[in-house]
């Protein structure tokens, strides 16, 4: 049988078929979660988040239109509980004790070629990247964690976030370019920049 | 994924990527996530908040949706058509959106705004969306977006418009009135005039020459003697002779509309009474500007003493008077930094019947002003208020 799309998958669930959405929560659950930890850098807060996106989607299946891919109709509801969680924190946390993000730089097993010092290198380098990223506005943040993390084409984060590719586009180079001078910062200098604006 | 206009060095852009993430039990997250939907309600029964476009805060610079293809949602063509086919309890959200999708016109243009600064001129006083390099809440969007806002019922927003709009009139009026004010004489205002005696005087001279101005109500002379006259005023002038002096309280309520210019002291009922400003005496040229004089208040009719003696002291005179005695008074002032303010009363002879001062220094101004003359005059009082400054 050929793979059911997720158009399909939504038309199904919708019809009561609970299978059908168990299969929709499979083939984005990690995305979802990721999306969430970016967002939140926290693992607790992402995993509720990631199950509440899921419950909120299946409540909401009736008013899906059908204009838009249902993962990006998934994400931006994702997006919108990690904002609401964001903003009900009552401090802004540079820090998260259970960020994964963290975590999967201090046991990444792939280190760039094996080298002991490159992978301190790395994880310096990698922990640097996610705290300039932490420093971006929630705007630019979110806009990045889409596109250059997450792949989204400018088209689907433009969908997820109710704006134009063009606005995607400039916020992701304004991002990049922030990024770029918060890592000069630190001392990571694009010496090895491949190109320049 | 587009290839980026901006590219971090090689290392981190490929750890942008694949930045590694500690990841949970799917399994397990998958059990608890079918748990909860278990428990859920019915598709359709969801809350429709998380389905709206993010209350993200636009950057600084951002280009607008006209700057390139607008993503599906933000169509308003599309929005105002779900907004009328949807239930009520979609409304909110679809307002959410519509709000986000239309923040770039209520958006200042920042290159605008960057020319008006140039031209010197600030575009508005209130800080613009832009003005903070990423404030999280600084877009009009976020502001805009927030719920409290989106349930304000109509009735309430038209309530305030009205309120604005009773604020703006009230402050239009005030702003005519001051200038009616100035224009008829800077800061000189002239009380409504009490009637004449009842006693029946015989002409001037000058007076049986013009017959037609002893019917015409009383207007307050200027410095050449000249009559601002009102057309209302002239409709209900009364017979020259033999008007019964108006009571108090007719008089109180003829006073100008305007309390801009009133004293601090009013004048002794049926007297009347002229305020006058240290810095600005009688103005040069009579005043009978239509609107000027419409803006007077009904005058009483005009009556002559004697062929010499005026009704009413002139505001020329008034001024002149009270300037020969404002040094004296100023002095009482050497070492204060606020001014007083006076009210004298002359009596019908020319000589200071009675002076009421407020502010510092009242005894010497009292004092020093007291010693004012001016030419007698018919009425049985006139009062004048005037300020006092430190020298």
């Amino acid at each position: 049988l050929p793979e059911r799309t997720d158009r399909d998958l939504v038309e199904a669930a919708r019809g009561g078929d609970a299978e059908a959405f168990g299969l929709l929560v499979r083939r984005h659950q990690r995305r979802v979660y990721r999306l969430a930890v970016h967002l939140l850098k926290s693992g607790a807060e992402a995993e509720d988040v990631t199950q509440e996106t899921f419950v909120r989607a299946y409540g909401a299946l009736d008013r899906f239109d059908g204009r838009s891919e249902p993962f990006t109709w998934i994400y931006r509801i994702c997006v919108n509980l990690s904002l609401n969680t964001l903003r009900s924190r009552k401090t802004r946390r540079a820090t998260s004790p259970d960020d994964p993000r963290i975590e999967g730089l201090l046991i990444d097993t792939h280190p760039a070629d094996g080298s002991p010092v490159r992978t301190s290198t790395d994880r310096q380098l990698g922990q640097a990247l996610l705290e300039s990223i932490d420093q971006l506005s929630d705007t630019l943040r979110t806009t990045l964690v889409l596109v250059c993390i997450d792949g989204l084409s400018h088209a689907e984060a433009g969908e997820v976030l109710g704006c134009p590719e063009g606005t995607i586009a400039w916020r992701v180079h304004e991002a990049r370019k922030k990024l770029r001078g918060m890592l000069a910062l630190r001392g990571f200098n694009d010496d090895d920049v491949e190109g320049r604006e | 994924m587009t290839e980026p206009s901006i590219k971090l060095p090689a290392r981190a852009e490929a750890l942008l990527s694949e930045l590694p993430l500690f990841e949970p039990d799917f399994d397990a997250q998958f059990a608890a996530i079918q748990a909860a939907l278990a428990r859920a309600p019915e598709p359709g029964d969801a809350a429709l908040d998380v389905l709206a476009v993010p209350d993200l805060a636009a950057v600084t610079g951002e280009p607008g949706p006209s700057s390139s293809v607008r993503a599906s949602s933000g169509s308003l063509a599309e929005l105002a058509r779900r907004s009328v086919s949807k239930s009520e309890a979609d409304t909110h959200g679809v307002l959410q959106e519509l709000r986000v999708s239309t923040a770039h016109y209520r958006r200042p243009d920042q290159q605008m705004v960057e020319r008006v600064r140039a031209a010197g001129k600030s575009a508005t006083q209130t800080p613009l969306p832009g003005e903070e390099e990423e404030a999280p809440r600084a877009s009009g969007v976020a502001l805009r977006a927030k719920p409290d806002d989106a349930h304000t019922p109509p009735a309430q927003r038209s309530a305030r418009s009205r309120q604005w709009a009773l604020a703006a009139g009230g402050a239009l009026a005030l702003a005519a009135g001051a200038a009616l004010l100035l224009r008829g004489g800077e800061s000189t205002t002239f009380a409504p005039v009490a009637p004449a005696p009842e006693v029946e005087q015989p002409l001037s001279a000058a007076q049986r020459d013009e017959p037609q101005h002893a019917s015409l109500p009383q207007a307050p002379a200027n410095a050449q003697g000249e009559l601002a006259v009102s057309p209302e005023s002239l409709a209900e002038a009364p017979a020259p002779a033999r008007t019964p002096r108006a009571p108090a309280g007719g008089a109180q309520a003829a006073r100008p509309r305007t309390a801009v210019a009133q004293g601090p002291a009013r004048a002794p009922s049926g007297a009347s009474s002229i305020v006058l400003d240290e810095e600005r005496s009688v103005p040069p040229a009579p005043n009978t500007s239509p609107e000027a004089a419409v803006d007077e208040p009904p005058l009483a009719p005009a009556h002559a003493t004697t062929a010499d003696m005026p009704l009413q002291p002139s505001a020329g005179a008034v001024s002149a008077a009270l300037g020969g005695v404002r040094p004296r008074a100023q002095a009482c002032l050497a070492g204060h930094s606020g001014a007083a303010t006076a009210v004298v009363t002359f009596a019908s002879n020319g000589t200071v019947a009675r002076v009421s001062a407020t502010g510092p220094a009242a005894a010497c101004i009292q004092e020093a002003l007291s010693k004012a003359r001016i030419q007698p005059f018919a009425r049985d009082t006139f009062s004048a208020t005037t300020t006092i400054r430190p020298p």
